[in-house]
């Protein structure tokens, strides 16, 4: 029993990344309708970009971040405006439009920065001690920084104007349009906020695993597994999910071995799909 | 008249490459290609549905395990276990299908992610059965065979295996040729525009879907049983979710819906980043642009681009038969 608290917190820590990276997906998908395999380039740049600032250009880690998101989300918008919105009647094309700028991104990175793994000058913040075990500070802290932005992202979308313009397009674009509102720009904004969320999560998460450019294949496939368990297009179902997959994987790694670890979570998807196909909060078709 | 032309010409070009191409990389190229050809020729039966399986790779790598055990494990002969590695990934793409294709587009798209995944896992996890991350050694070439005007053919050679794999993809595609071409073709085509109007009249979708579903995953296992045998070694690495999606892009930019285009796609893209060796680490960006602009510039593929050339002579013919 002394291995379930550390056990639990760590799968708490892991769910708040997945929780990051998928409701960035979740929101991608709501807007445009497209799932995007391109997610996790977008967060393994984000992480890139961040090492670049900290260890190249002596940048404070918290200005690298917010430096490194918003630089992310601005390629994601660009993107969106370049290759998804010329693409924009064809959501089989959009898809592997995306497929096809993940392996772009992977590959130019490994141009850019080379293949190895990269690992980020990060002095231990110290542990705590919870129970009978330490428990390092670096990982809580992750939680804190995640749910300050879900939250953000929570308030903007019910309270601004342009977070109901979002909803709005999620909801029914052509009635959104006929009221006037710009679906292109929604859609920019739309894409824009999703990748810059990969981007923070990269960036969280750079520090504590390695930077490299396959290192957002991982984060992203659970967070697939994240909007497809929790409903896809679900803010509250991602949050949900996101959670549900961390601790399992957390107790299929302590208790089964790190091979099942990830095998669990992928079983996890398929019996949602065939039970349950619209996700556990998703609504119904 | 034309078209079957282009077709027999084809075929004697294939044929033929192992006597002109000597070089065994080239072979091996050949070989590469084909097994792609048969990949994407089956896949494009299940994308003009409409629905995008990214396992393709996976029920691959199904039949190549199921051949390289069938053979290495029981000492069942090579010609047993590859149509065995076929009915086995066809078996398992049928329960896969009937399991996931109620659920729409993205949902089947990553239902057969997390099961490309899952299949992966287990190859690398359950290390006494599948060899884990390293795989399966030692698979041996096809015994040779004795042919009718004596002799023997041997498989051992690249070329022999060449055109062996010639044969079995000559076999795929002539079939997937048969079905698009054919009144199932358009059944597969109206599930794809508005499954719920076929429905409406009387098409039974879902038993179509599985049908042609689990027909592309038997193809798929024949492609990987014949890599396993010409490779004589296979791992994990070798079918994960990028060459699923290799598959997909083979399809698109060849142009998805016809009998040609994905046959262009997978001989285009394969051979394309040979001729560009000599810039070895761009080769896969070289790739993803070249999709990335297909879906922008010429959304129906390589097809498509052919399209006024057909047009073009159509219009010839029309003329010299009015003169």
């Amino acid at each position: 029993m002394a291995e379930f608290v550390p056990t639990l917190l760590n799968g708490l820590v892991l769910g708040a990344v997945y929780v990051l990276v998928a409701v960035g997906l979740s929101l991608i998908f709501s807007v445009m309708g497209v799932v995007n395999f391109a997610h996790g380039g977008f967060l393994m740049l984000g992480a890139f970009v961040t090492w670049t600032l900290v260890t190249r250009h002596g940048m404070s880690y918290v200005v690298a971040l917010v430096l490194s998101t918003a630089l992310v989300g601005l390629l994601g918008a660009a993107t969106e405006r370049l290759v998804f919105q010329p693409l924009g009647a064809n959501p089989l094309h959009m898809l592997v439009a995306s497929l096809g700028l993940a392996i772009l991104f992977e590959d130019a990175a490994m141009i850019g920065w080379g293949a190895e793994d990269q690992a980020f000058p990060f002095a231990s913040l110290g542990t705590v001690r919870i129970g009978e075990v330490r428990f390092p500070v670096e990982r809580l802290g992750l939680v804190v920084p995640a749910a300050v932005i879900i939250g953000g992202l929570w308030l903007f979308l019910k309270r601004t104007r342009l977070g109901q313009a979002l909803r709005a397009i999620a909801q029914d674009r052509d009635a959104a349009v006929l009221q006037g509102m710009n679906p292109g720009a929604v859609n920019m904004l739309g894409f824009g906020m999703g990748t810059a969320m990969a981007g923070a999560a990269g960036s969280l998460i750079a520090p504590i695993f390695m930077v490299s450019p396959f290192m957002g294949e991982v984060p992203m496939m659970k967070a697939f597994v994240v909007v497809v368990v929790g409903g896809l297009g679900s803010l509250p179902g991602s949050v949900l999910g996101g959670l549900i997959v961390g601790v399992i994987e957390s107790f299929g790694a302590t208790y089964l071995g790190a091979v099942f670890q990830n095998a669990v979570s992928f079983l996890l998807l398929m019996v949602v799909v065939i039970v349950r196909p619209s996700g556990l909060l998703g609504f119904r078709e | 008249m034309r078209a079957r032309a282009g077709w027999w010409g084809a075929i004697a070009g294939g044929i033929l490459f192992p006597v002109v191409a000597r070089d065994p990389y080239l072979l091996q190229l050949g070989v590469m290609i084909l097994l792609n050809v048969i990949l994407a020729s089956s896949l494009n039966l299940v994308m003009m549905t409409g629905q995008i399986p990214i396992s393709h790779a996976a029920f691959m790598g199904l039949g190549a395990y199921a051949s390289a055990l069938a053979v290495t494990r029981a000492g069942i002969s090579f010609w047993v276990a590859l149509p065995l590695a076929g009915i086995i990934a066809a078996g398992i793409g049928a329960l896969l299908g009937l399991a996931t294709l109620r659920a729409r587009g993205i949902y089947f798209a990553m239902a057969t992610f997390a099961f490309g995944e899952v299949v992966r896992m287990v190859f690398i996890g359950w290390v006494s059965v599948f060899g884990g991350a390293n795989g399966i050694t030692n698979v041996p070439a096809p015994a040779p065979i004795a042919l009718p005007w004596g002799g023997g053919m041997n498989f051992t050679s690249k070329r022999g295996f060449y055109w062996l794999t010639l044969a079995v993809t000559l076999a795929v595609v002539w079939c997937s040729g048969r079905l698009v071409r054919s009144r199932v073709g358009n059944l597969l085509r109206s599930l794809h525009d508005s499954e719920s109007l076929a429905e409406s009249v009387g098409v039974r979708s879902m038993r179509l879907k599985c049908a042609v579903f689990a027909l592309a995953c038997g193809a798929s296992g024949l492609a990987g049983s014949l890599y396993a045998h010409h490779f004589r070694y296979i791992s994990p690495q070798s079918f994960t979710f990028v060459e699923s999606v290799q598959v997909i892009v083979f399809v698109v930019v060849g142009g998805g819906g016809t009998v040609a285009g994905p046959i262009l796609g997978a001989v285009f893209l394969t051979a394309l980043p040979e001729l560009l060796r000599s810039a070895v680490e761009y080769q896969r960006l070289i790739f993803a642009v070249v999709l990335i602009g297909t879906l922008l510039f010429c959304p129906r593929g390589i097809v498509g681009l052919l399209e006024p050339l057909r047009i073009w002579r159509a219009g010839r013919r029309q003329a010299a038969s009015h003169a």
